[in-house]
């Protein structure tokens, strides 16, 4: 069993991912990094389907979700986690450059468990990454995974 | 026919005059008239009087002959017959004449002539009777002989002879007078009735004449009566038309007016939707450029880590210039983001406290004060209608920059009050004695991203006070500042009072 801490970051950005990735590995936390690119991949990633049928490995600890994505939306994916039994428990966190008060809104209404501004300033972004890292993936005691017979994760 | 009435209606008032002159001068005839005939029939009255008198005079005269004659007989009788019966004959016929004689005497008591006639005619009575009388005594004494009677008879018929004489002459002369009498009433008569006829003719001409001036005026009436009912009907003819032309007016203005109200109301739409669009557009654009200048920012910094200690002082200094620009750019973003959300919110409208706005206000910007020395004046503050979080945005930014263009004074002061002008607005100040602005800008001063002063010499990005006029007004009041260059800037705006001044 792996006791890497996996953190699943989801943007449609390149540079976002590119960046985000940056700021963890400066807090040493890039190692369980995945970074996808947009909400399908997210869910497919989640839900163990699709090109990600064949995995086996535990789920993260947190997800770093951006709001505005093609396809599937930011909002979708924390909808369709925080309503399947399983996946509920798993800590979201949104991280979007939108400060609308219905995003926030609508965010908290499906369930999230933490909702973040990017900071323009790269070094204020540094910080919040950091801290939301260390918080999610050091500080906080994740949820425990389900599993089956063979004592593979299920979700 | 209407001419005649016209031209009628024309002379009349001096035909008019003539015709009354006429009918006024036809009248006094008639009253003349009048009177002629009472008088022609008081004389007629008269002559009738004097002929009835000359007639009497005549029946008298007959009456005193026939008397004597009855005498006479009655004489002859008597003498004849010696029986008395006679003897009142003769009596009767004696009083006969004698009677007669007397109301001749009353009938011609006025004449001298006729009254000596009558005194002799009464003497040649008596001596006729005397004879008469004598024959009878005779023949009461004893009968008569035949000679004696008849030289009575003759002695009588002697005696009687001028008094037939007499009679005869008085008979003539009256029958005479009573000729002329009756000529002059018959003359009378026929003067009267001459004048009854020209009353009679008059009185008819005057009444034609009336009649017809009757007719006319009738006519006249009837002709102006037309004439009004014409000119009646013209004037509801008039009337109607012009009523209908106001219709037809008022329809129309009604028609533009409605068509102006629509085209106001459509350019109050395309405003609101153009507008709308804008601050929609404004919205997306802010929002959308913070991702690429995020991503600017970042890689800047990355790199300067990953060449850490391999860039020259020139290097470095352009790689700070790239981040500080960077900042700016998110700066004013984030400013212009908060000024089209302020243009897009709904502006909440409650008592708002100014004096804990300013309190809080001035704790966030203690550290931009940094310990430096501010006197505050604060005055008691009016408590005002409006949206908490909006108007805090403009207390932050005044006295934000009260507090930025202060920082080169050495004591700097810093005056916050309110009053209440002639209109009930309240009018808020916020003054300093920093940098000022030339008032040779002032409209400039509340555009956005105006800015009097270079960025060497203060920073800032503009939006600061075109915020605050967004706020004042979408709260229905002004703003407007005053300055003198060194001297300091007051900037005042207006807000509604709150009612009971807080309740």
């Amino acid at each position: 069993m792996e006791n890497l801490k996996r953190i699943l970051l989801v943007d449609d950005s390149p540079r976002d991912r590119e960046m985000a990735i940056e700021a963890l590995a400066a807090s040493n936390l890039a190692n369980g990094v995945v970074a996808l690119r947009d909400g399908a991949e997210a869910l497919d990633f989640l839900f163990r389907r699709g090109e990600f049928a064949a995995r086996r490995d535990e789920r993260p600890v947190v997800v770093l979700l951006d709001l505005k994505m093609p396809k599937v939306d930011g909002l979708e994916v924390l909808r369709q986690i925080k309503s399947d039994p399983e996946l509920k428990t798993l800590p979201v966190v949104i991280m979007t450059s939108s400060r609308e008060e219905q995003d926030v809104v609508r965010s908290y209404q499906l369930g999230v468990n933490a909702y973040v501004v990017k900071p323009v300033k790269f070094q204020a972004f540094v910080d919040a990454i950091r801290q939301l890292g260390i918080f999610w993936a050091v500080l906080n005691e994740p949820p425990p995974e389900a599993r089956d017979e063979d004592g593979a994760a299920r979700a | 026919m209407e001419n005649s009435a016209e031209s009628n209606s024309q002379a009349t008032p001096r035909k008019e005059r003539w015709i009354l002159g006429g009918l006024v001068f036809a009248i006094l005839v008639l009253v003349f008239a009048a009177l002629m005939l009472l008088s022609a029939l008081s004389e007629q009255g008269k002559t009738t009087v004097l002929v009835a008198h000359s007639r009497d005079v005549l029946a008298q005269i007959e009456h005193v002959v026939e008397g004597l004659s009855d005498a006479e007989n009655g004489r002859r009788g008597f003498v004849i017959s010696g029986q008395d019966r006679y003897l009142n004959h003769f009596s009767n016929g004696v009083e006969r004449a004698s009677l007669a004689l007397s109301r001749l005497r009353q009938l011609t008591v006025g004449s001298a002539t006729r009254s000596r006639d009558c005194d002799e005619l009464e003497q040649l009575i008596v001596k006729r009777l005397s004879i008469s009388t004598n024959s009878i005594v005779s023949r009461q004494t004893n009968a008569l002989e035949v000679t004696e009677q008849t030289a009575f008879i003759e002695q009588g018929q002697a005696a009687m002879e001028p008094i037939r004489q007499l009679a005869d002459r008085l008979r003539n002369q009256e029958a005479t007078t009573l000729e002329t009498r009756l000529a002059t009433r018959n003359k009378s008569v026929r003067g009267a009735g001459g004048i009854a006829a020209l009353i009679c003719l008059i009185g008819i001409a005057l009444f034609s004449v009336m009649l017809i001036l009757l007719a006319r005026a009738n006519r006249q009436r009837q002709l102006a009566e037309e004439s009004l009912r014409r000119t009646n009907l013209e004037l509801e003819e008039r009337v109607k038309r012009r009523t209908e032309e106001l219709k037809v007016a008022h329809d129309e203005l009604r028609h533009v007016n409605d068509t102006l109200e629509r085209r106001i109301r459509e350019r109050t739409q395309q405003l609101e939707t153009a507008n709308k669009e804008l601050e929609a557009f404004s919205y997306s654009v802010s929002h959308d450029l913070r991702a690429p200048l995020r991503h600017i920012q970042g890689y800047a910094e990355m790199l300067g880590r990953s060449l850490n200690g391999q860039l020259s002082d020139k290097s470095q200094h352009y790689m700070k210039t790239i981040i500080d620009a960077g900042e700016e750019m998110g700066l004013l973003i984030d400013e212009l983001l908060a000024f089209s959300r302020l243009g897009r919110a709904e502006l909440r409208e409650q008592s708002v406290n100014l004096e804990t706005i300013v309190r809080d206000v001035r704790r966030d910007l203690e550290l931009s004060i940094n310990h430096r020395e501010i006197a505050w004046r604060l005055e008691s503050l009016h408590v005002v209608v409006g949206d908490p979080a909006a108007l805090r945005q403009v207390m932050a930014n005044l006295i934000g920059n009260a507090v930025k263009y202060t920082s080169k004074c050495d004591k700097a002061e810093i005056s916050i009050s309110s009053s209440v002008n002639a209109d009930g607005m309240v009018v808020v100040s916020v003054a300093d004695n920093g940098a000022g602005f030339d008032m040779k800008y002032a409209d400039k001063l509340f555009g956005v991203f105006q800015r009097l002063h270079r960025p060497d010499e203060f920073e800032g990005t503009g939006i600061g006070l075109a915020t605050v006029r967004r706020v004042v007004s979408r709260h229905g009041g002004q703003t407007w500042a005053e300055s003198k260059v060194g001297a300091g800037a007051t900037f005042y705006f207006t807000l509604k009072p709150a009612p009971n001044n807080g309740n």
